[in-house]
């Protein structure tokens, strides 16, 4: 869906971006993360043809967008750090205006613009101006004027900072909520925790070189039927590991024992979870917890950031 | 439908400039001033009024309606609503209406209120002519529309240069307004002072008239080709050469109107084009963003010869920069075959003297007009070279000023110095004070040096880059 091959930019003595090269698929979340000036910004400018493409290609739904950079305006919406909103205008007015000005029709724009400020959470505040809002309120308007258009993709480029915390629990749901409905969002951020919650993939960038690429959905998710499984209990001894991987045969890898902590991979073409937690049971182990584990993106991030170092 | 639903720019501006509060005063506060000035001063009669309410279009349309035009896009760039409007798919023509008649609604609307006024008081102080009344209101339209999207074309150029996360402060556009504000208003003063022997004012208003209404039609077409870049639209070089050239045969045109004369009609074309070729270069070369990695892009596709992209990205003073070469040449060939084959004609020769040497006998030899055009040739490589030299150095902070500070230093304040010392004028300026040979040489010397200079920068900066 996006296709990013050696995009290299350069500002007046220093390169932001160095050969970047990635793709995405459609209805993905990925957190876009590394430390300031590593050019997350001047990647999503280059997406959304705010900045001009020095050398490399982008090509978005087939479309290559130096060459029809007009044509992607319509399939992206793009929200810079601080949302850019007209502080005069009510919520309504500023809805009404970018729908205007992505050609909307007018006749049924009222209809679109409510719809838009529900989806987004403003509905409550749509007759009020913005600079009477919070922060959190500005920038879901800020995702509202990004989303009206119906764009395939957003981009959003630090958009939890300087939120409270009920705020950012709320853009959370707002994301994935726009993720359901097949919108693929490129999210850069500092905040890696929440992050965590929403992201399906995670792109490192150092010095404007991508230095990871990493796909954080839990192998369930992602239709792979290798799954690396937590069980916590109280009387894990080795004998009981060792009968039920004896039990269980080749679908169970194990991966480490530590302090009544079983870490395995199981590959649930052969044996379903439901059946490891019979067995379990049936053999008098205390489960305190048999769980999937999924990628912690703090953890890869800054195992990524020493190894690249 | 009306322009507003047509035009969210437009209406967008209606929304955040006019509010009812505002729609009241504007016109209260110049009723109260018109007052107040009619009973201050003794004798104030209806032409007073007329000269007032023509002052106050001139401030609050042509002064305070082009710096709000321009500070709306500075506003809009530093507040990142900018980049709203360029993901928009807005058309270049709907967002030149937005901003030429959006963002200055307030000053079109108080700049109608002082027209209303002049041209009654005009009517009513009975001096007033009907036609020159109408030549002189679409004159300063004209003029209007020239320097607000001159401001808007000026500020676009200025978020270009500027860096997407440094603020952008809006004081800049002020003392040109200044400028043009004093040269209308003193227009303004001729014809008040000449009014009543028409037949000097009508010449004068209608060469106002064609002159305005040439530069604010390219002005418009300006902005429009402006917003295309914006907006991610494409746009060749093509319609920027037709000006250049458009305007230097008109020019060439008005000057021979001016002095009645059309004898030399194709010299002063060639001159004129020379001209609009050398200050518009400079001037861009000034304003226009200049750095090493845009300088490489140019070069590889230069090196490629993929002139379709330069004709598409090259910045415009690239783009205007061989037509200094190109003039050089063609009013060398031009000046030099009028001059040697009309050898009576001391005029020419007589201005050459004058301008380019004082030591020397007439007529002024082909080989002369050869090395005077060398010679500029090389101040033209030197300057550009010392510029791009400027810029490309990583400590490269007011480099602008600091050209314009030297170009300052080398034509102004050391001839200046050393006025008393004719044979070091080639050094400074293209001058046969010391012969041919000299008058080539010192700029060359000059110029090679810059070029040496920027080598090393270039070669230093890239090592540093990779």
């Amino acid at each position: 869906m996006i296709t990013i091959t050696n995009l290299t930019h350069s500002f007046i003595n220093s390169k932001a971006l160095s050969n970047v090269s990635f793709a995405i698929e459609k209805g993905s979340i990925v957190a876009l993360i590394g430390p300031n000036g590593s050019g997350k910004t001047t990647l999503l400018r280059c997406i959304s043809t705010l900045q001009a493409i020095q050398e490399g290609s982008i090509v978005i739904n087939d479309i290559d967008i130096s060459e029809f950079p007009r044509e992607i305006h319509k399939q992206i919406g793009y929200l810079a750090d601080n949302f850019g909103l007209y502080d005069d205008l009510t919520v309504r007015q500023c809805l009404e205006y970018t729908a205007k000005s992505h050609l909307l029709e007018v006749n049924n724009l009222a209809a679109v613009v409510d719809q838009c400020a529900k989806d987004a959470g403003v509905i409550d505040f749509i007759d009020k101006t913005v600079n009477t809002l919070s922060r959190g309120m500005r920038q879901r308007v800020g995702i509202a004027q990004a989303i009206i258009h119906q764009p395939s993709i957003l981009l959003l480029d630090e958009p939890a900072s300087g939120l409270d915390p009920e705020a950012r629990i709320s853009l959370s749901k707002l994301l994935l909520d726009l993720k359901s409905r097949g919108m693929t969002l490129i999210v850069s951020s500092h905040i890696l925790a929440e992050l965590e919650d929403y992201c399906t993939e995670m792109l490192i960038l150092r010095n404007g070189e991508l230095i990871e690429h990493t796909k954080l959905i839990s192998d369930n998710e992602k239709g792979n039927s290798n799954l690396t499984i937590k069980l916590v209990a109280n009387n894990l001894t080795e004998d009981i590991v060792d009968a039920f991987f004896a039990e269980f045969g080749e679908s169970l890898k194990k991966i480490k024992l530590e302090n009544n902590e079983l870490t395995f991979q199981l590959d649930e073409a052969k044996t379903k979870q439901h059946d490891l937690l019979s067995y379990l049971i049936k053999n008098n182990v205390e489960v305190k917890e048999l769980a999937i584990v999924k990628r912690n993106l703090q953890e890869e991030y800054i195992k990524t950031m020493q190894q690249s170092k | 439908m009306s322009l507003t639903s047509k035009n969210p720019e437009f209406q967008k501006n209606i929304w955040l400039e006019l509010s009812m509060q505002r729609l009241i005063m504007m016109p209260l506060i110049i009723i109260v001033l018109l007052i107040l000035l009619s009973v201050s001063i003794t004798n104030c009669d209806f032409e007073n009024l007329a000269s007032f309410s023509y002052v106050g279009l001139v401030i609050i349309l042509l002064l305070w309606g082009s710096k709000v035009a321009h500070d709306n896009i500075i506003s809009e760039y530093n507040e990142r609503t900018w980049d709203w409007q360029r993901m928009s798919i807005l058309s270049p023509y709907q967002l030149l209406i937005g901003k030429m008649f959006g963002a200055p609604i307030y000053n079109w609307y108080g700049g109608f209120i002082c027209f209303i006024f002049y041209v009654f008081f005009e009517i009513a102080s009975e001096k007033g002519n009907f036609i020159d009344l109408g030549i002189n209101s679409l004159s300063f339209l004209m003029l209007v529309i020239t320097l607000m999207a001159s401001s808007i074309m000026f500020a676009l150029v200025r978020i270009r240069k500027g860096s997407a996360r440094n603020k952008l402060k809006s004081g800049q556009i002020i003392f040109v307004l200044i400028i043009f504000g004093l040269s209308t208003l003193s227009d303004s003063f001729y014809k008040m002072i000449h009014f009543d022997t028409y037949q000097t004012v009508r010449p004068f208003l209608t060469r106002k008239l064609i002159e305005n209404t040439f530069y604010a039609i390219w002005a418009v077409v300006g902005l429009h080709q402006a917003f295309r870049h914006e907006l991610n639209y494409k746009n060749s070089a093509k319609l920027w050469y037709l000006f250049i050239l458009t305007s230097s045969v008109f020019k060439g045109v008005m000057s021979c109107y001016q002095f009645n004369d059309f004898t030399y009609l194709s010299n002063f074309i060639l001159f004129s084009f020379l001209i609009h070729a050398i200050v518009i270069s400079y001037g861009l070369l000034v304003f226009e963003v200049k750095d090493l990695t845009q300088f490489r892009i140019l070069l590889k596709n230069i090196k490629e010869k993929n002139f379709r992209f330069l004709s598409y990205n090259a910045p415009l003073w690239v783009l205007t920069f061989p037509l200094i070469f190109v003039g050089l040449l063609l009013n060398w060939i031009f000046f030099s075959s009028k001059m040697l084959s009309h050898e009576n004609n001391n005029v020419m020769n007589e201005a050459f003297q004058v301008m380019f040497s004082n030591s020397r006998s007439i007529p002024i030899s082909f080989f002369d007009t050869f090395s005077l055009m060398l010679a500029t040739f090389f101040f033209v490589i030197r300057d550009f070279s010392l510029m791009l030299f400027l810029n490309f150095n990583s400590k490269n902070r007011r480099a602008d000023t600091a050209f314009l500070l030297y170009l300052f230093l080398l034509y102004f304040v050391f001839p200046l110095i050393s006025m008393s010392n004719h044979s070091i004028k080639p050094l400074f300026f293209p001058s046969l004070e010391g012969g041919n040979v000299v008058c080539m040489i010192l700029p060359a010397i000059e110029a090679v040096l810059i070029l040496l200079l920027l080598k090393k920068v270039i070669k230093t900066e890239n090592k540093l880059n990779n």
